[in-house]
């Protein structure tokens, strides 16, 4: 095939068709060792389609399995697939993919608009079309009004729309987001927050790492959590806190009458016992979450109880990951 | 330490202001009221404060800040200590190790002195001792001291003293706290100058003191050839002021390590070089005026009075070239750090 | 006492040529904790410099715990502790020797400030680790340095520049703990300016919010926050047919998923839910009443300024995109 050096359009394209036979992201017992520590080790785990929160410390191995992801590292043990297609030393699968580094270097010289646009250039678009990619990329980050400044010159959270920006300028099927929310105002956050949840309701695959639970946690309930290099967990985060079930589940109500309440409460089946924290309180302990809550709303209808609030204060990103790498965990 | 303790404990937290005294229970045993209390007024003691976990305390401190010259001499110390001990600014060990053996070097004259006058032989003390050829050798003779000994010196140290604190940001902890630019830069040059007067200026005064020592030498030899040890001196600040302004300048204007003291290097040993082939081939010696280690070498000639080697221009010539690289390094210097960002840039 | 003010600003004005970063200032901060707020590029850097006195107002004049800003910022700085928001920390030296510096450079004489650098530097959480360079250190341990190093003087008045930034969930908490203590226990007063609301709600009683130079708001968080009251609980199971039946019921309903806002209707709006809830055999597993964040009402401020959120329909709408380029298919492209 000629290459397409006029770059006016002419170019052999063709539409393109997910096949949703070949998962996204593919790792099958993939370790990574540098010497005798290992990063990673043997993860397994297939994703298709959905936004998945990265979480783990700093140092539990979410660089490392995106530099995996990317090709920059060649696993020690395992085998990775993009769409099926093996990513070290290939550039193929990248056509699809739409990576934002954690580290802040840029071309600081290049504008935003140059920069989005030269990363549009390498994906295949004519220079015109790149142009207006950008320009689009650009004002969906809130960044059209500064385009055309230097990058030099941007804060952080600029900086970081940017990056952003070139990573979703290929309308990336995969999109990989290494700390994307560090820097941004909210506004730019909650946009970026809700684009993020949007592609994943799309059907892109969609990884995003964050350090702050709560931000993950308005994401997506979709989670891999790793410590020390060990998939700890994989799942929806509600469902992982279920499979916890050594750690009793505590529910807490507040209501009118607790001691009352407690009186009513207490034959419900799964009810492993009951404590009071204050007067209006009133705690539940289960192992089965799932059966007390189907029976409490109708408990409480049925003998006229008023309820202000209910609330279930283990069943969070917060103390999931607290108990699974604080050691006693799975 | 241990004196502004009382200081950070405030005794009311402790409930333990009352001194143990015994005074309670002898009021008890005497019965110092008159006992017709009404028992419905008794109230059990409620202790107020039962105790204390010191998870996470903030501990006041009351001291009183010292004025702007202590905050100057922290910074001359921090970067004067750091050649010599851990703690203070951390200088790379080749640039301390290379420091240490330029200052043995740079006593190698002191030392021949002590050794002749050991052995009391009159050729080799001709050879060796103090005279005005000797003292402008120590100073400002090229091979190997203005070569090997000094402007590398002044390289290793100008390399990163202001240039790290663009890297690292570091120059917040200056500019947040009541710090000038002036003081900061000032401090800063009179350091790094400091640190080269000990192996330049110190050595000169332990060699001219190694020949008074080993010989003997009597008041009338130290007023013949103290005029000749100052001008020798004055030719050492000279040199040091200007290695350090024009390593200074260049380390302002970059965020690097190596790139000011390369950049010095190439300034005085380049513009050497270039003035040396020029003054060869053409048998012009003008260019010799844009070489600082030439103009300084001119300078101190001529106050010393060794034989002038530069004769085709006057000696003020120089010395007004050496003004001018002067200033202007430092107008360099001062424009840049006064633009210096608090944060990292 | 309470409402002694620390910073005050008399139209504040501060331009670079014709970009105006500050514009007319008129600021009264009190006591307490402070969170400084905006978008990027509102001018909070600019603000924080110019109250440090390390830049010259173009126009107008303040006060920063009683000194003149314009002249007097030498004892501004003597005063307040600042932790800078990027790197400030040679990685070269170990942690308890650039703490003591940075007092050194204060004028505290070298053995008080050994002696407060291992005060503070225990107080911010290092512990064994002071004797470590801090090029080993993790982000949390740099910021946590970097805070030791603002506070070795037990400064009246912290200016924190995104102390939280980057930090892992642990070292987050740590943080917020020791500025929150700083104020709380300490009496000292903190302004700082962070991106991360829920932070900032945690630690600070009072907000100033900057937009595009000018002021946007300020006043207690408290106060600010419009009551908006609502239900919100979060449904497991059965969510769409709980969320019928309320409707059914007369509730406002709006959806997010599994979480659902119900409108305030009177005191029995729970009991109300719970009937619903027990009809359709969905589970609630978490039912409170909503209390607008301190983000909501950022966002609304912001909206109210103009600004809004895009959605993904202002990303995907481009008609550019039918055209999708792949990977040569002897490069394994093709739609592998």
């Amino acid at each position: 095939m000629m290459p397409d050096f006029d770059q006016d359009g002419k170019g052999e394209t063709k539409q393109w068709q997910p096949d949703l036979t070949v998962p996204a992201v593919l790792l099958e017992g993939v370790s990574k060792s540098y010497g005798r520590i290992f990063a990673l080790s043997n993860i397994t785990m297939a994703l298709n389609g959905g936004v998945t929160g990265v979480l783990g410390m700093n140092g539990a191995g979410k660089s490392t399995m995106f530099k995996l992801l990317m090709g920059k590292l060649k696993p020690s043990q395992g085998k990775i697939r993009l769409f099926g297609t093996d990513p070290w030393k290939n550039p193929a699968p990248y056509a699809r993919v739409g990576f934002v580094p954690e580290h802040e270097k840029m071309y600081d010289w290049m504008t935003a608009h140059q920069f989005v646009s030269t990363f549009a250039r390498l994906n295949g678009l004519t220079r015109a079309e790149a142009g207006v990619e950008a320009d689009r990329v650009l004002n969906f980050v809130g960044l059209a009004d500064v385009a055309h400044k230097k990058l030099g010159q941007y804060s952080k959270g600029m900086r970081q729309r940017a990056k952003i920006a070139h990573a979703l300028v290929n309308d990336p099927d995969l999109i990989i987001l290494d700390e994307p929310l560090q820097g941004c105002d909210p506004l730019a956050r909650t946009t970026i927050m809700n684009v993020i949840r949007e592609l994943g309701r799309m059907g892109r695959t969609v990884l995003v790492s964050s350090h702050i639970l709560q931000e993950i946690e308005r994401i997506t309930e979709q989670i891999i959590i790793l410590h020390n290099g060990r998939l700890l967990a994989l799942g929806n985060l509600h469902a992982i806190r279920e499979k916890l079930d050594q750690i009793p589940h505590r529910i807490t109500i507040e209501a009118d009458d607790a001691k009352a309440l407690a009186k009513d409460v207490i034959d419900m089946d799964g009810v492993q016992g009951i404590s009071f924290p204050d007067q209006k309180n009133l705690t539940i302990q289960t192992h089965n979450l799932g059966a007390i809550h189907a029976q409490l709303p109708k408990v409480i209808v049925d003998h006229a109880h008023t309820v202000h609030t209910i609330d279930n204060p283990d069943d969070d990103l917060a103390s999931i990951l607290g108990y699974l790498t604080s050691g006693g965990g799975v | 330490m241990t004196e502004e303790l009382p200081e950070d404990l405030e005794p009311g937290e402790y409930g333990a202001e009352a001194p143990v005294t015994g005074q309670g229970r002898m009021e008890a045993a005497w019965g110092s009221s008159e006992g017709d209390e009404d028992l419905s007024d008794t109230q059990v003691a409620q202790p107020t404060s039962t105790g204390h976990v010191f998870e996470q305390v903030y501990k006041p401190w009351q001291g009183e800040l010292n004025p702007r010259w202590m905050r100057n001499w922290a910074i001359l110390r921090h970067h004067l200590l750091g050649i010599f001990k851990k703690g203070h600014r951390p200088w790379g060990m080749p640039t301390r190790l290379f420091i240490l053996v330029v200052f043995l070097a740079s006593l190698s004259d002191a030392a021949l002195t002590l050794l002749s006058g050991l052995l009391g032989e009159a050729s080799l003390h001709q050879l060796w001792g103090v005279s005005r050829d000797n003292l402008y050798g120590h100073v400002l003779g090229f091979f190997p001291r203005n070569v090997l000994y000094y402007p590398i010196i002044a390289a290793l140290l100008v390399g990163s003293v202001i240039s790290e604190d663009r890297q690292h940001g570091t120059s917040a902890l200056y500019f947040s706290r009541p710090i000038t630019r002036f003081d900061y830069v000032g401090m800063k040059f009179l350091s790094v100058a400091l640190i080269q007067s000990i192996v330049v200026l110190l050595t000169l005064t332990l060699y001219y003191l190694a020949e008074i020592i080993s010989l003997g030498r009597g008041w009338a030899w130290i007023l013949d050839t103290f005029p000749l040890f100052l001008a020798a001196f004055l030719s050492g600040v000279l040199l040091i002021f200007t290695y350090t302004s024009i390593g200074l300048a260049l380390s302002s204007v970059s965020k690097g390590k190596f790139f000011p003291g390369i950049g010095l290097l190439a300034i005085v040993l380049g513009t050497k070089v270039l003035a040396v082939l020029v003054s060869t081939l053409f048998d012009r010696e003008i260019l010799y005026l844009l070489s600082p280690y030439d103009c300084m070498a001119h300078v101190g000639q001529t106050i010393i009075g060794t034989q002038p080697t530069y004769d085709q221009y006057s000696w003020t010539w120089s010395l007004a070239s050496l003004v001018a690289m002067n200033a202007f390094a430092l107008y360099t210097l001062s424009a840049r750090v006064s633009s210096m960002e608090v944060t990292r840039e | 006492m309470v409402d002694e003010l620390i910073i005050q600003t008399t139209n504040l004005t501060k331009s670079y040529g014709p970009h105006v970063a500050l514009d007319n200032l008129n600021l009264a901060v009190k006591k307490g904790a402070t969170g400084l707020l905006g978008p990027n590029g509102a001018g909070k850097s600019t603000f924080l410099k110019t109250i440090l006195g390390l830049i010259q107002a173009t126009e107008g004049e303040g006060t920063v715990l009683g000194h003149d800003i314009r002249t007097e910022g030498d004892a501004i700085r003597a005063r307040i502790g600042y932790m800078p928001e990027y790197d400030a920390l040679n990685p070269d030296m170990d942690a308890i020797h650039q703490v003591r510096y940075s007092g050194e450079l204060l004028g505290m004489n070298p053995t008080i400030a050994l002696a407060r650098a291992h005060e503070s530097l225990q107080y911010v959480g290092i512990g064994e680790q002071r004797y470590r360079k801090i090029g080993t250190f993790s982000t949390g341990m740099k910021q946590a340095t970097k805070l030791a190093c603002a506070l070795i003087h037990d400064p009246e008045l912290i200016i924190a520049d995104e102390p939280s930034n980057g930090l892992d969930a642990q070292a987050r908490e740590y943080m917020i703990k020791t500025l929150t203590t700083t104020v709380k226990t300490g009496q000292r007063s903190v302004l700082m300016a962070s991106h991360l609301m829920d932070d900032v709600e945690r630690v600070c009683e009072n907000i100033v919010l900057l937009h595009k130079g000018k002021l946007a708001a300020q006043g207690a968080i408290v106060d600010l926050k419009a009551i908006d009251r609502e239900i919100e609980i979060h449904v497991w199971g059965g969510a769409t047919r709980l969320a019928e039946a309320m409707e059914a019921d007369g509730l406002v309903v709006r959806r997010e998923g599994r979480v659902m806002r119900i409108g305030h209707t009177g005191e029995d709006t729970t009991t109300r839910i719970l009937r619903c809830a027990a009809q359709t055999g969905a589970q609630i597993r978490r039912m409170h009443e909503y209390e607008a964040s301190l983000e909501d009402l950022f966002l609304v401020i912001m909206e109210n300024l103009g600004y809004e959120i895009k959605t993904s329909e202002d990303l995907l709408g481009s008609p550019a995109l039918a055209r999708k380029v792949d990977a040569p298919a002897h490069m394994g492209g093709g739609g592998a």
